[in-house]
């Protein structure tokens, strides 16, 4: 994939996640990195920037084995950012599905 | 357990930032890399899959400057904005700089033997030439004194002089776009890498 289009999706991948459940910062890593090959050290400057602009928050709870996590919630705000960008993701990914479709069926006619 | 190396060059790179924030910064790092190990992998393996602790320090520097431009602290001045853009800027272009490093060197090699040449293919050209031009001349203008072989000779010599030479500068044009095409290529990954992931 190339780098440029794996970074912007990056952040909708994270949207993503949290909307489903609130993670800690490794568990987010692994889900993503489990389907995308990424540098799992630029999901911690995103987090950062998404806190900023009041996507996420973050809370602490104690775990089993070791210090207390750091878990990312997502907010209402990033709700609607999650929407919005998942709109337009699915419309363009659509879009695309049907475009190399009529080049397939061209090329096999 | 032992520091990570990684947390030792991030908090290095780390520096500018207040220390607040890089503690901030920093705790999520050493919590990435204790869950990490909690699940057996080897601190290379945590390393690399990581990335480069200096350019994601560099990141969050640049990120730290750019927010202080964006949301500027109550009553902050316009100069400590100018200064932040600055800060902001010069990060970027040491992003740009660690990447550039190691390539720069080849690059200003191949284009100071590109430069060489086309010097030398230029005199070449332009001495082939003055000399066919004056023996041609010479020949009509002089015949009386030197033999019609060595009249031959001598024109065949520069004109032989001046077609290799406009050869060699064709090939030298073809060089030249490739290594153009190739620095182009290579600046525009640049710009792409300071892009905010």
């Amino acid at each position: 994939m190339r780098t440029q289009l794996k970074k912007g999706s990056l952040e909708l991948c994270v949207l993503a996640v949290l909307s489903h459940a609130d993670r800690y910062g490794y568990e987010l890593v692994e889900n993503i990195s489990r389907h995308i090959d990424i540098s799992e050290g630029t999901i911690y400057p995103l987090l950062r920037r998404c806190l900023n602009d009041g996507w996420f928050e973050t809370y602490l709870r104690e775990s089993d084995q070791g210090p207390p996590r750091k878990y990312y919630r997502i907010t209402d705000k990033g709700r609607e950012v999650y929407q919005e960008m998942r709109t337009e993701w699915d419309e363009f990914a659509t879009a695309m599905q049907n475009l190399l479709q009529e080049v397939d069926n061209h090329a096999r006619a | 357990m032992q520091e990570h190396n990684f947390i030792t060059e991030l908090e290095r790179a780390l520096s500018p930032l207040p220390t607040s924030q890089r503690d901030d910064v920093l705790a999520d790092y050493r919590a990435h890399i204790y869950e990490a190990r909690e699940r057996g992998k080897t601190d290379e393996e945590i390393g690399a899959a990581l990335g480069d602790p200096r350019t994601l320090g560099r990141t969050f520097v640049a990120d730290y400057h750019l927010t202080r431009i964006s949301n500027p602290h109550e009553g902050q001045r316009f100069t400590t904005s100018l200064y932040h853009m600055a800060r902001a800027f010069l990060v970027v272009i040491s992003i740009l700089a660690f990447n550039f490093f190691f390539m720069l060197w080849p690059i200003l090699g191949l284009a100071l033997l590109l430069g060489t040449s086309w010097l030398l293919a230029g005199v070449a050209v332009f001495v082939g030439l003055i000399f066919s031009i004056a023996i041609l001349v010479g020949n009509i203008a002089t015949p009386a004194t030197i033999d019609l072989s060595t009249k031959l000779a001598l024109s065949f010599y520069s004109l032989s002089i001046f077609g290799a030479s406009l050869l060699a500068s064709i090939v030298l044009y073809q060089l030249s776009r490739w290594f153009l095409m190739g620095l182009m290529k290579y600046i525009k990954l640049n710009a792409k890498v300071i892009q905010p992931d």
